[in-house]
């Protein structure tokens, strides 16, 4: 993307992270040994449930919280122990927290004048900064007199303008309504770009990251599951946490028949069919695995003689507008869920307690680890 | 839908004991308003409207006694509303926003608990104390009692005012590179002053109108407007006190509609 700016190093480099909230007799764990790396110019999400550590570690990236154990490296300097005015790194906190006895000008302009830079530049830069969020003609207003959107749009520009080498969002459009939350999504992606500034945004909406972001750390648990691109994790998650947490999973029962190098056959404990899943896990003959599968892989068709497909009962449908969801039984008793568009020519509509068969194509199948 | 606010006035009797409590509270004040402007010496009787009283308050004969003492209680009074708002000020942040320490519950206790203490037992404690200590009684001894007992009435709106600020406000200073001496004092410091401006004008309200402790710790010669208006009416009330009752009740009245808009700004710029 932006290879003429390459850095040697990354963004930002966390060495073996922990951090441990002492208490007398029940310490937490908050982060437990986490090591990864985020890139140059990356929109890089932590994702997680809450309390999976993805707040304290963005919080111990911007300085406001001690590490326990291990090192955090800004494009290869240790960071670990500078106060968080001495890093240029800046944080879009989840309350905008606006200065309320400031204009909106003043609110972004703050850093600057606390940098020391000269007032002409102070003036353009913030000018410029107040033109990116399209807020140029607010400059006078105060903080009590803005929409929330335009609260959170100011708070972006206050911490972009001081020209930090790494933004933090800490999970800025929770506070919106759903509408100005998908604007601002794109807005976000759009300023990143435009910027070149890293951005580390934390979430634990799985629809914001995976519309929003380069790269995705999903967390849980005080330690990172899966690193990577949207699809990566969305269509080969490596464990349940992830597939869960995604999405929607189905997750059926196997014995492993065959082990290849790059693939893996084995029977399903639902009708004893066999199939062949890409994998470069290897497995021991004889093991007992998860397999995944989405429901919008799944298809369902009226009864058919077909060797391969499961036969199950509808026990529930519910209708979500593009698509349909349906709860299927399986004749060995497994529940899994599967979704069709609502097309027009979708033929004949299926019912409760319609008799149907349940087609798993083959490619869509993923092999999980405990 | 009728809210909470349309509920209470249909209890029975609502209306009366509210007017009654009115009445109790405010006739005996509208009476010695009214009085401060008859233009007789008798203090029941109505003979007509004049200022004669409040030309003797301040040329009479006792007008440089009044004089004096007023002085003395705007100078305590001040003096006291700024000491004692500093030390809550600060006491407040040390118990708001500083790290966690052993004893802080009964720090807070401590704290508020001239408030609850019956003054006069203050009074002779402070008395006390002065005397063991060989302090002499004078303007000095009624600062400094002051000074302590207005601590808590200027911690409470400063401390409320502190715990609605979050921290997230600090935090955001801090991370756009502001030292903590900057934090406070261009972010933090601005915030509270609304609960810092009620704090102090309560202390001064409290400073100027004790009598009680001040009584006790005064020297002799020494006086307040409190206790100067005391030694006044201990030889019978003439409508020249009503007439600085009257005086110092619209001064109060300024000052607490001052704190009212003072505090309603804060609460604006939340």
């Amino acid at each position: 993307m932006n290879t003429n700016k390459s850095f040697p190093s990354p963004a930002i480099d966390i060495v073996s992270v922990t951090k441990i909230y002492p208490h007398r007799t029940h310490p937490v764990t908050a982060l437990n040994d986490i090591s990864f790396a985020i890139k140059d110019n990356e929109f890089f999400t932590l994702l997680g449930p809450s309390g999976c550590g993805k707040t304290t570690l963005l919080r111990m990236i911007g300085g406001f919280e001690g590490i326990t154990k291990g090192q955090i490296q800004l494009y290869g300097e240790d960071i670990s122990t500078l106060q968080p005015n001495q890093r240029p790194i800046n944080t879009v906190f989840q309350q905008y927290a606006l200065f309320p006895h400031f204009t909106v000008f003043e609110n972004v302009a703050f850093g600057l004048k606390r940098l020391g830079r000269d007032q002409a530049f102070i003036k353009t830069q913030t000018e410029s900064m107040l033109e990116l969020i399209r807020m140029a003609e607010f400059a006078d207003r105060k903080p009590n007199q803005l929409s929330g959107g335009q609260q959170q749009r100011v708070a972006l520009a206050r911490a972009l303008a001081p020209q930090p080498k790494v933004l933090l969002l800490d999970e800025p459009l929770s506070a919106l309504d759903l509408k100005l939350r998908q604007a601002m999504r794109e807005e976000l992606k759009d300023i990143q770009k435009k910027t070149g500034i890293t951005f580390i945004f934390v979430t634990h909406d799985q629809e914001e990251a995976l519309t929003m972001s380069d790269r995705i750390a999903v967390m849980s648990n005080g330690e990172v599951q899966q690193i990577g691109t949207a699809t990566d994790i969305y269509d080969h998650p490596v464990n349940h946490f992830v597939a869960n947490f995604i999405g929607e999973a189905n997750i059926l029962k196997a014995k492993v028949s065959k082990s290849d190098k790059n693939s893996i056959t084995a029977i399903l404990a639902a009708n004893g069919g066999k199939v062949t899943i890409t994998s470069d896990v290897s497995m021991k003959k004889g093991q007992n695995i998860s397999v995944m599968i989405r429901p919008e892989r799944i298809q369902i068709g009226k009864i058919s003689r077909a060797k391969s497909a499961l036969n199950g009962v509808i026990q529930g449908i519910s209708y979500l507008g593009t698509d349909t969801q349906l709860q299927v039984i399986l004749d060995d008793g497994e529940s899994i869920i599967a979704r069709q568009q609502n097309s027009i020519d979708a033929g004949t509509p299926l019912n409760k307690g319609d008799k149907v068969s349940v087609t798993i194509p083959q490619h869509a199948l993923r092999v999980l680890a405990d | 839908m009728i809210n909470a606010s349309e509920r209470i006035r249909w209890y029975p009797g609502f209306r009366e004991i509210a007017l009654l409590c009115l009445v109790i509270l405010y006739a005996p004040l509208i009476i010695v308003m009214i009085y401060s402007f008859n233009d007789s010496p008798s203090i029941t009787v109505w003979k007509g409207f004049s200022f004669v009283w409040y030309e003797e308050v301040f040329t009479g004969p006792e007008a440089e006694r009044f004089k004096q003492a007023t002085v003395n209680s705007l100078i305590i009074a001040v003096s006291a509303a700024i000491t004692s708002t500093a030390i809550a000020t600060a006491s407040a942040l040390a118990m708001i926003r500083g790290r966690r320490f052993r004893g802080q519950a009964m720090t807070f206790g401590l704290i508020n608990l001239p408030l609850m203490v019956p003054e006069i037992v203050t009074a002779v404690a402070t008395l006390i104390f002065f005397a063991s200590i060989g302090f002499d009684r004078g303007i000095l001894s009624i600062l400094l009692a002051h000074i302590v007992f207005c601590i808590p009435f200027a911690y409470l709106p400063i401390a409320a005012r502190l715990q609605g600020i979050a921290n997230v406000y600090e935090q955001v200073a801090r991370d756009l590179y502001a030292t903590p001496g900057q934090t406070f004092r261009l972010i933090l410091f601005p915030m509270m002053l609304p609960g810092i401006l009620s704090g102090f004008l309560l202390a001064f309200i409290i400073s100027l109108d004790d009598f009680i402790i001040t009584n006790f710790v005064k020297g002799a010669g020494v006086e307040t407007l409190p206790t100067a208006i005391f030694g006044a009416v201990k030889q019978g009330i003439k409508p020249n006190i009503m007439a600085i009752s009257t005086l110092m009740l619209v001064a109060s009245f300024l000052l607490v509609t001052i704190a009212y808009f003072i505090s309603r700004m804060g609460d604006q710029r939340k």
